[in-house]
């Protein structure tokens, strides 16, 4: 009896209050949302069933979502890449000894803790297009600078540009804690078989720092698809929805249109298209990730 | 024994004063959401704040929402949560989005019933928006329309004499005359700037025959050659002609760049409301006027600006106790020093006839342009997807504007996306 006690009560009544925390956040919203998405709804009347029309409507040419949906994507690319191989670059450098080397450690660092409002304000004046530090400085070099944000092509790209500087700095830190926990005999034995430089970095550093390499994947994926701040305080989503990104818009809908179901709809898409990248990135990742030494 | 005695007889007199206290002085507490930044805010401060000191019933407290975009998404989450202030200032449209949740009081049996404040205490051009089927729900409170305003100086120098251009037409040929170009091809002063936002394009599209959506059914018909017609026109000042410039986005808020400016002399006219006017420099010689027309039509302006709202959701006691404090907010006094001090045109009619405000109207003539313009204002066409309409319209501007497409097709899909 003692035994059945403790073997099968006592583990749930530990997990009891983490699972309670969960449940109550995280699994009924998300079952509540599933709900609200087969009504359409606008927060104040009755709902009205509807099945699955907010989901089709998502899908017609009379949406927004596939442009979103592509927005989306753009602004992963166009950040993802770079921030991996900038910070892991200034990881590199910032493990060679350089003079001051912990003074740059920190101060790369800062603006990660600074809110992104904050920053979003202070690269508003950057890229002003008339009066802005940036256009400033590519006049000197006789180059007309564009307009930034004002600009259908260029204020995803701008979005892109204040993100990636903003999270170089906390990259490269998790990259210098990765780097840290190479052995140093590895870089000796393969430099007494006579590897250079660059060998050393292909076949030691980077397959070693691949499991940090999967963490920053996975975080930086789930920070792109859920932008926020950026397009809310600097763009609206515009001009003409070129930098409506996916939860952005998923709050257009819902506090804009006033149209809760169709909100819910997509936010359950998104759920779920993150779902698929995440197990798949764990599925996939054993074949590229090493994870012993 | 005594001193017992007396102790007891003391301590029932605290208890009973106490309670005679706390029955007399549980004024009764109203919140008001607003709207207003800039100049205007600190104004309705100081008007809550006297409100307050001039009666003991009524606590009134003001809570200022961001812009009027955020304020109707939190008056919205309010009503869903089910406790939304007493009152709430509400734009021009919020009697077409929020009349249908049925979350906002019928105030037309104040207005029948008050000995001091009824219908024809209000200036009767602003009360068109105010209602929603037979309900009466908005009290005109801080109101506007849009106006010309324009650059005196600048005209001068242009040999365009003091007068404002009274049609389209004239305006395009005195943007060309303004604006000055300098030797390297840059342009350093536009002659026109307009401001890409439905309510300032409003007059423009219904003076070419055009209109948001249907002022009946509230069904969107932005997708129309009329609306077309006038926005390839601004896109042919601002990219062809190159006589005018635009401010889209919230970058630096587009209004306040705008504003900005048209301050340092960059834009010679722009569109605003007449509630930005207290906000210029002193030194900038500007004039207020009509919006302009199109040639072969009537001048024509929405209304704008903001109004009071109750809710519904209240207890007798509390109604009758917002209702004082809309009473305080649109008497004559009240009016005149909020208009003074703001721009926003007086909503009461003794307001127009009271000694300060017709001095104040002879000192500063600019300020009446919008009561001049009022007999000419429309009720806009606002309805409960209202608020997704221009968003989406909004959208398509900037579209056809800055990446300089054929409008009427950007509209025609645009439409679709309402639903």
């Amino acid at each position: 009896m003692k035994r059945f006690y403790e073997k099968h009560l006592v583990p749930y009544l530990l997990i009891l209050p983490a699972m309670t925390l969960v449940v109550v956040f995280g699994l009924i919203p998300v079952v509540q949302n599933v709900e609200i998405s087969l009504h359409k709804w606008n927060f104040v009347t009755q709902k009205t069933y509807v099945a699955f029309k907010n989901y089709k409507d998502l899908f017609t040419s009379y949406s927004l979502f596939p442009k979103v949906i592509k927005n989306t994507f753009f602004y992963a690319l166009l950040k993802i890449p770079p921030t991996i191989i900038l910070s892991l670059s200034l990881a590199l450098l910032l493990t060679k000894g350089v003079f001051g080397q912990n003074v740059f450690r920190g101060l790369f660092f800062v603006p990660w803790i600074v809110p992104t409002v904050n920053i979003a304000f202070l690269w508003m004046y950057i890229l002003e297009p008339e009066y802005g530090l940036v256009n400033f400085l590519l006049g000197k070099l006789g180059i007309l600078g564009p307009g930034w944000f004002y600009s259908v092509n260029w204020a995803l790209p701008a979005l892109g540009l204040i993100s990636i500087w903003k999270g170089i700095g906390y990259f490269s830190v998790l990259y210098i804690g990765g780097l840290q926990n190479i052995p140093q005999e590895m870089y000796e034995v393969a430099e007494i078989d006579g590897a250079g430089p660059l060998k050393k970095l292909v076949y030691i550093t980077l397959p070693l720092l691949s499991s940090t390499t999967l963490f920053v994947l996975v975080i930086l994926v789930i920070e792109t698809i859920t932008e926020f701040d950026l397009p809310a305080v600097l763009t609206d989503g515009g001009p003409a929805n070129s930098t409506n990104l996916l939860v952005y818009y998923i709050y257009q809908r819902a506090f804009n249109a006033f149209q809760g179901g169709s909100a819910a709809a997509i936010s359950t898409v998104t759920l779920v298209m993150l779902l698929i990248f995440t197990i798949s990135q764990f599925r996939l990742s054993t074949k590229w990730v090493h994870y012993e030494i | 024994m005594k001193p017992k005695k007396l102790l007891f007889g003391v301590l029932v007199l605290c208890v009973l004063s106490f309670g005679i206290q706390s029955v007399n002085a549980a004024p009764i507490k109203i919140d008001l959401w607003h709207a207003m930044g800039g100049i205007p805010g600190p104004t309705l401060e100081k008007i809550a704040e006297e409100f307050n000191a001039s009666q003991n019933d009524v606590e009134l407290h003001v809570h200022y929402q961001g812009s009027y975009y955020d304020l109707q998404q939190k008056f919205m989450a309010s009503i869903a949560a089910k406790n939304p202030p007493a009152l709430v200032q509400l734009p021009i449209e919020g009697t077409g989005v929020f009349g249908p949740t049925g979350a906002l009081a019928d105030l037309s049996g104040y207005l029948e019933d008050d000995p001091e404040i009824g219908f024809e205490h209000f200036q009767p051009g602003l009360l068109v928006d105010s209602w929603y089927k037979d309900q009466f729900l908005a009290i005109p409170f801080n109101r506007s329309n849009p106006v010309l305003y324009y650059n005196v100086d600048h005209f001068i120098e242009a040999g365009l004499g003091t007068e404002a251009p009274e049609t389209w037409e004239e305006l395009i040929e005195y943007s060309e005359k303004l604006t000055i170009v300098d030797d390297d091809g840059r342009i350093i002063r536009h002659g026109f700037s307009p401001n890409l936002h439905w309510w300032t394009l409003t007059p423009m599209i219904w003076s070419n025959g055009g209109n948001l959506a249907d002022p009946e059914t509230g069904t969107p018909m932005f997708a129309s050659a009329e609306v077309a017609e006038v926005l390839n026109l601004i896109s042919d000042m601002v990219n062809v002609s190159r006589t005018a410039r635009v401010y889209a986005g919230t970058v630096f808020s587009a209004g306040d760049r705008a504003r900005a400016d048209f301050n340092q002399g960059k834009i010679s006219m722009y569109i605003q409301s007449i509630g930005s006017l207290a906000g210029f420099d002193e030194e900038l010689n500007l004039k207020t006027a009509f919006v302009p027309r199109f040639k072969d039509s009537e001048f024509v302006v929405p209304n704008g600006g903001g109004s009071l709202f109750m809710a519904e959701n209240l207890t007798k006691e509390q109604k009758d106790a917002a209702w004082e404090v809309i009473k305080y907010f649109v008497q004559a006094d009240t009016q005149a020093f909020w208009s003074q001090s703001t721009g926003y045109m007086p909503t009461c009619l003794p307001a127009l006839d009271t000694p300060e405000m017709t001095d104040f109207y002879s000192e500063k003539p600019n300020y009446k342009t919008a009561v001049n313009q009022l007999p000419y204002a429309q009720k806009i066409p606002s309805s409960e997807v209202f608020l997704d309409i221009i968003n989406v319209f909004e959208s398509a501007v900037q579209e056809i504007v800055i990446s300089q497409v054929d409008a009427f097709e950007v509209l025609e899909e645009a439409i679709k996306l309402i639903n």
